[in-house]
């Protein structure tokens, strides 16, 4: 015997649990029929397997079924079992004629009177308990409103109660929770015992006898197709069920329908959020190669352009797998898992990295393998092919339009090696598709066996991100312009110049970077300097399909962003297939069944917490029972909402779609925001705040020293200190002359609003201090 | 944050308790068919001694109310029928008279000798 087996024995857990076993062996005395129903099932199925046979080979050996038969109990003078009742009558002709009077009776005074009559005796059942409580109200409400008589400052400190309460809960509500645990995941860990349990209240409950008569009944059916009996069948489901509705006390059949309810409206919230990503996808698609979205600030241009982009990225690998498995379609015995290993192995010692190197790659073993075809050495070729037979099963594909060669020395480019390798380093590229000019952040995680590796592109079912989760996040890569630069580049002889062949492109604010006509009207095409006439980006966004075409299809997507489609030159937006006015973002909605009625109960409760916690910080700083239990029950309720919020809701926006000519010809449709998906640290809205913080680093003031306004009417001195240039023209001549103006007028303006300066910071001290803060 | 409109939220819980109401409502009419507990009915008991050899009867249309009947309890005697009718008489508790129109008759050779009667009945006082 092992030391674990031998080691269990010394556990207290695995004797509870035999004790647990054998009391629930012992409700086998109670629920003593289903072993006789069990046997009987047993028999109806093994004479029905018997009847199928028979049936099947055509023996006629007056074989009759069982399970059309309703059997006497033991001790029963009736097919129900002692002391139970069906729901539904024992004959279909009975259930017609009690699903008539259903009907006849549904709209009928007396059932609606007795309905009513029943609701009543809830409502007074209610209001019963209710009175029973009004005592325990009226007092909870002094005491609520005593919280608020004194002002307490015993800054964080617990009371008495809430002291003995965290006594309580530390030494035996979290223990005995701890043991629930711990014991749960004992029984869990040793499955024998649970099987042993499951086993036994499904013999209990019937729900073996119910599958075996389902079978049963199968086999019989298939045979004889003997519709008349069907009824039959579902009576003896009931019965049979009847066990264990009438065992199972309501409370639980309540939790478990709404545990279930809650399964379903979530599966169908999930397919929702999905039938979403879809549509995404499908619009995307229409879009083009590139993209050009603009919107209105606070429209979400750069989250539907990074939204956008994580879909692009996600259909690219699935599209790489696609040709993938074309590819093996068409050669379906060639070991590609082979040249799959072999080409993880080049990526490991890093000879492969880029699409060019992949082609390198696979025209060093094309040559080899003519060379040794030349020679006639096709044992040397078949081994350099992974040992493929390629005499046997060839090396040619008829597609009906054209030849396709597995391997070609002249059109290497297009054969399926080439391909291959080109599509399979597509496909398990390890980091981030994206190439943006701020960070964006994916997810999709790698799932590999040692054989076709899968990816994880679900966006919705994913855990909560965490923002600094290096080893399952891919963070987009940094945007080199040096990279997009035919012409002149910033940095010469830029290592990373030439490395960008495929993936998307995403770039916010395009038109700060690349102007129009108006912003580049002063720029030379001969310039020395590199600048946005002489660096030939938008050529090479116009030819980088051909770099990025691997089996006919481009794996390219450019997607930018701005506020207006002129903020970009006409030659760029040319570029673009489509430009996307996003025209209007609605609010969050949901498909989550329920969702409104939990919110009009968060809303209700979570307002009234926000104002006892509002009252209760204004006057007390310690910790009291009620303040305790009052944040935590808001603290799970916040969470539980705001959990749900995250997950399953989504906002709309109104998109409207033009050709880049701007021809004022708009197609309308819609494109969907998960919060789930796009809020999951994807990106930041604040993207370049780093360049804002470093600025405001440098300063040795805050908001906090600007001088303020004297009062509701700014003076001239106050006006000439904002330092525009409207009120430098106006009133710079008046303010800044060394000898001011002595007209009369003038003087009685500047008495009026010119106190002295040391009067005019005493007022404001004054101010300041009124406020109770510290004007600095 | 989830956006709502305070009239929709009337309208939306009302609704919702109007459809809780309406399955518990359906729910509820047929729990009577089994548990009828109208005033100045019979109380039920479905499985009764055999009357005769017949297999299978049923009469009349099914729409008046109903009630089941113990015949033990009140002793049934089925002094006539007129057509599918059959019409018999039964005394209550208090000993008032209760018409029953309709009743429906069901053998079944599993049964042995038990029967399920079903009464429709339009209570006459």
């Amino acid at each position: 015997m092992s030391d674990s087996k031998k080691s269990i024995f010394k556990n207290y857990r695995f004797y509870l649990s035999l004790l647990i076993t054998f009391g629930i062996f012992a409700l086998a005395i109670i629920f003593k029929d289903s072993f006789f129903r069990i046997w009987i099932a047993v028999k109806d199925f093994v004479i029905s397997i018997a009847y199928y046979f028979s049936q099947l080979f055509f023996i006629d050996n007056g074989l009759v079924v069982t399970v059309n038969d309703l059997v006497v109990f033991p001790g029963s003078t009736t097919i129900i079992p002692p002391s139970s009742e069906t729901i539904i009558p024992v004959t279909y002709d009975l259930f017609a004629i009690k699903m008539s009077m259903y009907w006849n009776s549904l709209i009928n005074n007396q059932t609606m009177a007795k309905f009513l009559v029943a609701v009543i005796n809830q409502v007074a059942i209610f209001f019963r308990w209710f009175l029973i409580f009004i005592p325990g109200f009226i007092a909870l409400y002094i005491w609520y409103k005593n919280i608020f008589t004194a002002n307490q400052k015993d800054y964080f400190l617990d009371s008495i109660q809430l002291s003995r309460w965290k006594k309580i809960k530390a030494n035996v509500i979290t223990p005995v929770f701890n043991w629930i645990v711990d014991f749960n995941s004992f029984v869990l860990g040793h499955k024998y015992f649970w099987i042993i349990w499951i086993c036994c209240f499904g013999l209990y409950f019937n729900l073996f006898s119910i599958v075996i008569d389902f079978f049963a009944y199968y086999f019989y059916f298939v045979v004889s197709f003997d519709f008349e009996n069907i009824y039959i069948q579902f009576y003896k489901l009931f019965l049979d069920l009847k066990v264990m509705f009438n065992t199972i006390p309501w409370p639980v059949w309540v939790v478990l329908i709404m545990i279930l309810f809650d399964k379903i409206r979530k599966n169908k919230a999930y397919d929702s959020l999905d039938h979403h990503e879809f549509m995404n996808r499908g619009f995307i698609n229409e879009c083009g190669q590139s993209t050009f979205v603009v919107g209105e600030p606070g429209t979400g241009k750069t989250t539907a352009l990074t939204d956008m982009a994580l879909s692009q990225e996600v259909m690219f690998r699935e599209k790489s797998l696609e040709l993938l498995i074309k590819a093996e379609s068409e050669f379906p015995n060639f070991p590609f898992i082979k040249l799959e290993k072999m080409l993880q192995s080049e990526y490991k010692n890093g000879s492969i990295f880029s699409l060019s190197s992949s082609a390198l790659f696979s025209r060093d073993l094309t040559n080899a393998f003519f060379d040794f075809y030349k020679k006639g050495e096709f044992e040397e070729c078949s081994r350099l092919l992974f040992d493929y037979d390629f005499n046997t099963y060839g090396l040619r594909f008829d597609d009906g339009s054209k030849i396709i060669d597995f391997i070609s020395k002249v059109d290497a480019e297009h054969s399926v090696l080439e391909m291959y390798c080109k599509l399979y380093f597509i496909y398990v590229l390890q980091s981030s598709m994206i190439v943006s000019n701020y960070a964006v952040r994916s997810d999709n995680s790698f799932q590999d066996m040692g054989n076709l590796p899968l990816w994880n592109y679900d966006f919705f079912r994913s855990p909560s991100a965490y923002s600094s989760d290096k080893e399952n996040s891919k963070v987009s890569h940094i945007l080199d312009w040096d990279c997009l630069r035919l012409g002149k580049k910033m940095l010469k002889d830029n290592s990373k110049a030439n490395a960008f062949e495929f993936g998307v492109i995403v770039i916010t604010e395009i038109g700060k970077e690349r102007g129009n006509q108006n912003d580049t009207r002063s720029l030379k095409k001969t310039a020395d300097e590199t600048n946005q006439l002489n660096d030939q980006v938008n050529n090479f966004l116009k030819l980088v399909r051909h770099s990025a075409t691997v089996d006919n299809f481009p794996f390219i997507k450019i997607f930018w962003d701005d506020q207006r489609p002129e903020s970009f030159g006409a030659d760029g937006r040319d570029l673009c297939e489509k430009l996307v006015h996003i025209k209007e973002k609605s609010s969050p909605k949901t498909k989550l069944w329920l969702f409104r009625l939990e919110s009009i109960i968060f809303d209700f409760l979570n307002g009234h917490f926000k104002s006892f916690y509002k009252r209760y910080r204004y006057w007390r700083s310690d910790n009291t029972l009620f303040s305790y239990f009052i944040q935590n029950f808001s603290s799970q309720i916040y969470k539980y909402y705001i959990r749900l919020f995250n997950i399953f809701c989504y906002s709309e926006q109104r998109i409207e779609s033009e050709s880049s000519k701007m021809n004022n010809d708009f197609d309308s449709s819609k494109y969907y925001l998960s919060y789930k998906k796009i809020y999951s640290y994807r990106f930041a809205t604040d993207a370049f705040s780093d360049y804002f913080y470093k600025k405001a680093a440098l300063s040795k003031v805050g908001i906090d020293s600007l001088p303020s306004f004297n009062c509701y009417r700014a003076s001239l001195n106050e006006l000439s200190s904002e330092h525009s240039y409207l009120f430098n023209s106006l009133l710079g001549p008046v303010l800044h002359s060394s000898k001011p103006s002595e007209s009369v007028a003038a003087r009685r303006v500047s008495r009026a609003t010119f106190p002295p300066r040391d009067e005019q910071d005493k007022d404001q001290q004054d101010r300041s201090q009124q406020h109770g803060y510290n004007s600095g | 944050m989830y956006k709502r409109n305070k009239f929709v939220d009337f309208i939306y819980v009302i609704s919702l308790l109007f459809f809780v109401n309406l399955i518990a409502y359906f729910i509820s009419s047929y729990s009577y068919l089994n548990n009828p507990s109208i005033s100045k009915s019979v109380f039920v008991n479905r499985t009764l001694r055999t009357l005769d050899d017949s297999n299978y009867i049923y009469f009349g249309d099914l729409s008046n109310s109903y009630l089941f009947v113990d015949s033990v309890k009140y002793d049934l005697d089925f002094d006539s029928y007129v057509e599918n009718y059959f019409i018999y008489y039964l005394e209550d508790e208090d000993e008032e008279e209760i018409n029953v129109n309709f009743v429906v008759l069901d053998s079944n050779s599993i049964y042995n000798d038990y029967f399920n009667l079903y009464f429709y009945s339009q209570l006459t006082d």
